[in-house]
């Protein structure tokens, strides 16, 4: 079993988002549940991390409550150098705005805009216009553009998820968190997004974090950070599939 | 942002529309009517242009009353001023003119023109000289005193030709006369379904009026001078002692064109305040429309605020679509509403008050009036929902379910209770002589806290509804019951306006029911004759009075007495005298005249203090009320001033409690023996003599007034039911406009049964896919729609009989009105609710039926 070291000062230098002693509970006395158990975890930047875990394990408590979409019990996350419990709704809310994407299983996209209104969602929300030239390079790099004027409902599975991470490039994010994002696809579909992913990391040094139960998914990862009973459980550095599924066994055991 | 709002708003058209049938319908209303208005003003005022195109000047008395309703009653002028008007430099032509009543009695005996609540019924004058008003397209003018012409709709109506006999009413009695010709008025043959009959001056003025008078000199000039200057010359030849103004042709027409304006506002306004009242309920639907898209998209929205978008911004795009919805939906209403106003001119010609109309009259200030009023009531009632989708987790973009947020039953009963009892307080101070203003904050309290409470009440309510619906109609019936019971918030809110109109209809009806036996016993216990013969038309025309003594000379008629009306100007000399420019006319108030030598034994006023006999020529009886607001005793003298100028000083000699007086004040008619100005009877009681039988004094009776062609001859019974029905009318219009309210509660119904159908169409895959059959998913819809309007139905039905109570209670000052329960209204009105749920339901379960199986199951 390998032990995580707690994040120096100069690691945070180089560090997107962190966690410390982070504990979320549910409900109190005999139905009390420990989503996140004192978790302490940091993200490296211009890295792609995985986190995996069985169902229940808190990987996904752990993800909403990094990204700010929820808020811990006790612990505190910071995102760079941003304690996000100072934070007021408003201020959470430009946080989410300016430095964190997001790539969701299902339902990115509002169904009523268009491939490219949905990318620049999070630009038009911030009235700004964005750097056209990143903005560019995303569309190219992720092959939408001849899709851009497309409803969602006109789009496949793939291509739908493909809009969803060139929204959460588009603003140049410090930090970019995604739920399972292949859990709706077929395999190979599912590989051509991850591939973007993998791409947006090493061709655009984009940070991203990505919470999954596939082996596959998670073997596209530089890290992957294992979770059971709301506790960090270990790592692993650059997995492949087959290193993914025998951790997995000896976890289970 | 605002942008995508926009096009995230245009992205949902089809939507838009759905949900904006409310704002369309509630604008529809309001702008109908406010077209409706203008059109018919519009007419008016082409028709008074036209009419009095010719007429540079106009002589009249300086002398009048103002009555209530907007209308005028003026003093009469001598003829022989026509020479003087003839005589001053520039005059081309004078003629007099008279508007007085006069009715037309039909070949077959029937009076032309319905009784009181139809177009007016006139006599005037037709002359030779080009500034009349009359032209004659047909024969030729009348001459003498046995000559008459008609305007072309009474001849086509009475069955007229040239050279027939033909009966006329007017204040001198029943006359018989030979149509010589027909007349047009202006340009048209007919001004607004009014009945006139013509005659030649002499002719008219002792028939019409007073032998000897006009109301008015209409002039023509040559056009040497402008019309202000030959009103000034005019003016200056005019006796000072005669008390004569003179107007311009153009200062005559807008007087008139204003006065018809004033009469119709007063049912416009009628009708407007209804519309408003629609529009609000109208209201409640948009507002749950938009509670429930906002709650099926909840997700969007929380995608929307877990990619960065503030509160305000969600709840901003919300209120985009919604200023969206009420601009379309204002547009398209007043589209309609133009429609809709046409469509009110044929009802209301249907039903026998014709209002002339030609074009349309679609004016900037009706647009904006109801454009404004929409988009307004629209953002408004969308504004909750809107803020409330503003505070959706980000979160709940990530769950598969949407949240029913309950809210907090406890606090909502506690706070809905405590405004329920607040009103309650209110309602019952109101009953202990607390101004109407407190009752009116009670009924609004009561109100405001049943739709606190409804979300609370709606689920048990609605579950105890639904068992019988699962008794009888099985697995269907149980879901209905439960699908109504499951977003108690949704439910309560859609028979909210369900809820609103049943209780106003009830609460009326009620009222209505009581009222009108509280009149029967009344009325009962006054008349103790056996007929009456009555006329409906208060103020104007009657049955004149030589009728009255006609039937008293009768065979077998024991006793008769005539009740009028009339009004008169009244001033207390111990009041400071009222500010009053010179020439200017103030309020007159309506007088009942009555015969006292006759009428006691007959018919019961309801003296209270002194003796009627008293009342002689300068006598009044007030109504105990009034003279006890104005510090009034025996022995006030009170200065009355009849329609010609004449100052009575009067005394009072008793009082009445008012409960069988039509007016406030009572006279003899002996106090306007001497006037020109015209005394009619609206009612003659009629006592048959011992020893005759009631039917043959009524045929004789009949046979004097089918002579004459006036009044309604009714037994005792028949009188007693005449006066109670009269409430009927005012009920029946108060029923129609309260139906635009429930149409647009059931509008309201349709759309949040479409909306609930889409959110479930998984479910309703599911069901279909296990094998629920169409007909099953029909039922299901169906049951749903009733027992949810029911609800509104049910509750609103008590309610309403909770108001009726109080507020009957309220008015009864002197223990004289009982509360009645209309058991049959009540039941109907639960029974329309129930047929109106079922069709409400007709859609919705169509398109239910019509969910894509596989699509429905295979789409998350």
């Amino acid at each position: 079993m390998t032990t995580l070291p707690a994040p120096s000062l100069a690691d945070s230098l180089n560090i997107a988002a962190r966690a410390v002693g982070a504990s979320k509970i549910y409900g109190s006395g005999d139905s009390e549940v420990r989503a996140l158990d004192g978790v302490d975890v940091s993200f490296e930047k211009g890295k792609f991390t995985a986190i995996m875990g069985p169902s229940g394990s808190g990987k996904s408590t752990l993800m909403h409550c990094v990204a700010g979409l929820d808020s811990l019990t006790a612990g505190s996350v910071f995102i760079s150098d941003t304690d996000l419990s100072s934070l007021n709704d408003k201020q959470l809310t430009e946080l989410r705005r300016q430095k964190v994407g997001f790539i969701f299983q299902a339902f990115n996209l509002i169904p009523t805009l268009s491939a490219e209104e949905n990318i620049m969602l999070p630009l038009t929300l911030g009235r700004s216009k964005g750097d056209r030239t990143w903005i560019d390079g995303v569309i190219d790099t992720i092959s939408l553009r001849d899709r851009l004027t497309h409803r969602p409902s006109e789009l496949s599975g793939g291509q739908q998820q493909r809009v969803a991470i060139a929204r959460a490039l588009a603003s140049q994010p410090d930090i970019i968190f995604a739920d399972e994002p292949t859990g709706n696809l077929d395999s190979k579909t599912g590989q051509e997004v991850l591939t973007f992913m993998r791409r947006a990391v090493s061709d655009l040094g984009q940070t991203i974090v990505m919470v999954t139960h596939d082996a596959v998914a998670a073997s596209y990862a530089d890290r992957i950070v294992f979770l059971a009973d709301g506790k960090i459980a270990g790592e692993m550095f650059s997995p492949t599939a087959q290193k993914v599924l025998d951790y997995l066994k000896h976890l289970g055991e | 942002m605002f942008v995508l709002a926009v096009k995230m708003t245009v992205a949902r058209t089809g939507r838009l529309i759905l949900t904006s049938l409310a704002v369309i319908l509630g604008t529809a209303f309001l702008s109908g009517t406010f077209v409706f208005r203008d059109t018919i003003n519009q007419t008016f005022d082409r028709l008074f242009a036209d009419v009095f195109r010719d007429v540079n000047a106009y002589v009249r008395s300086t002398t009048f009353l103002e009555l209530d309703f907007g209308g005028e009653q003026r003093a009469a002028t001598p003829i022989s001023v026509l020479d003087t008007v003839r005589g001053v430099a520039g005059v081309t032509s004078a003629t007099g003119d008279i508007q007085a009543f006069a009715r037309v009695i039909g070949k077959d005996g029937e009076p032309l023109g319905s009784e009181g609540n139809g177009p007016p019924t006139f006599g005037s004058i037709a002359s030779a000289d080009s500034v009349g008003l009359w032209s004659v397209s047909e024969g030729r003018l009348p001459v003498g005193p046995n000559e008459v012409i008609l305007d072309q709709a009474t001849v086509i109506n009475g069955k007229f030709e040239l050279g027939d006999t033909v009966r006329v009413v007017a204040v001198r009695g029943s006359r018989e006369f030979t149509m010589v010709g027909i007349a047009n008025y202006g340009d048209i043959s007919s001004p607004g379904g009014a009945t006139f009959a013509l005659f030649d001056q002499p002719t008219a003025s002792e028939f019409l009026l007073q032998p000897g008078f006009v109301d008015a000199i209409l002039i023509e000039g040559d056009d040497s001078v402008s019309d202000e200057v030959l009103a000034q010359r005019i003016d200056a030849a005019l006796a000072a002692d005669l008390k004569l103004e003179t107007l311009t042709g153009a200062e005559i027409t807008a007087e008139v064109q204003g006065q018809i304006k004033d009469v119709l506002n007063i049912f416009s306004t009628f009708l407007i305040v209804f519309s408003y009242i629609a529009l609000g309920i109208g209201s409640f639907v948009i507002y749950n429309v938009f509670s429930i898209t906002a709650a099926q998209r909840l997700r969007e929205n929380a995608l929307l605020r877990a990619i960065g978008a503030s509160r305000r911004q969600v709840s901003r795009a919300l209120l985009v679509e919604s200023t969206a919805m009420g601009i379309v939906g204002s547009i398209i209403g007043f589209g309609i509403g133009i429609l809709l106003s046409q469509l009110l001119s044929a009802l209301l010609k249907a039903t026998g008050f014709e209002v002339p109309t030609q074009g349309l009259a679609i004016s900037t200030a009706a647009f904006v009036n109801t454009f404004v009023a929409g988009v307004l009531v629209t953002v408004l009632a969308a504004w909750l929902p809107a803020r409330r989708a503003g505070r959706v987790p980000p979160l709940a973009a990530l769950r598969d379910t949407a949240l029913d947020t309950a809210g907090n039953i406890t606090r909502r009963v506690i706070v809905g209770l405590v405004i329920v009892a607040l009103g309650g307080v209110g309602l019952a101070s109101s009953m202990r002589d607390a101004p109407i203003q407190i009752l009116g904050l009670g009924v609004l309290g009561v109100f405001t806290g049943i739709l606190v409470l409804g979300p609370a009440i709606a689920r048990p309510v609605a579950l105890t509804l639904g068992i019988p619906v699962a008794k009888l109609r099985g697995v269907s019936g149980e879901m209905a019951r439960q699908n109504a019971a499951r977003n108690p918030k949704r439910t309560s809110r859609t028979a909210a306006p369900v809820l609103l109109g049943v209780a106003l209809v009830t609460a009326f009806t009620a009222l209505a029911a009581s009222i009108r036996s509280e009149i029967r016993d009344t009325f009962g216990n006054a008349f103790s004759g056996d007929i009456a013969l009555t006329v409906d038309a208060r103020g104007f025309g009657g049955i004149p009075l030589s009728i009255t003594d006609q039937i008293a000379d009768l065979d077998g008629v024991a006793q008769v007495t005539g009740v009028g009306f009339t009004s008169v100007r009244l001033s207390d000399p111990n009041e400071p005298p009222a500010l009053t420019q010179a020439g200017a006319g103030q309020r007159g108030v309506f007088v009942q005249t009555i015969n006292p030598a006759t009428i006691t034994g007959l018919f019961d006023l309801g003296v209270t203090e002194g003796n009627l006999s008293s009342l002689g020529k300068d006598g009044l009886f007030v109504a105990a009320s009034r003279a006890a607001e104005k510090g009034w005793e025996i022995g006030t003298r009170l200065q009355v001033t009849r329609v010609d100028g004449v100052v009575i000083d009067a005394e009072i000699r008793g009082f009445v409690s008012g409960d069988t007086s039509f007016a406030n004040y009572v006279a003899s008619r002996e106090m306007f023996a001497d006037t020109p100005a015209s005394i009619f009877d609206a009612f003659v009681y009629i006592k048959v003599a011992a020893g005759s039988e009631i039917a043959e004094v009524q045929a004789r009776v009949a046979a004097i007034s089918s002579d004459a062609g006036i009044g309604t001859l009714l037994s005792k019974e028949q009188f007693i039911d005449d006066q109670a029905a009269q409430i009927n009318q005012i009920l029946a219009l108060i029923y129609g406009l309260l139906g635009l309210s429930i149409i647009i509660a059931i509008v309201g119904i349709v759309i949040t049964l479409l909306l609930s159908v889409f959110e479930r169409r998984r479910e309703i895959g599911l069901l279909r896919a296990v094998g629920m059959t169409k007909s099953q998913v029909r039922t299901t819809v169906r049951w749903e729609s009733v027992i949810t309007s029911l609800l509104g139905a049910v509750s609103g039905v008590v309610l309403g009989v909770v108001m009726g109570v109080v507020v009957v209670a309220a008015l009864d000052d002197e223990g004289g009105i009982a509360f009645r329960l209309p058991i049959n209204e009540t039941l109907s009105i639960v029974f329309i609710s129930f047929l109106l749920g079922v069709l409400a339901a007709v859609y919705p379960a169509w398109r239910a039926t019509r969910v894509n199986v596989v699509e429905a199951i295979a789409t998350a």
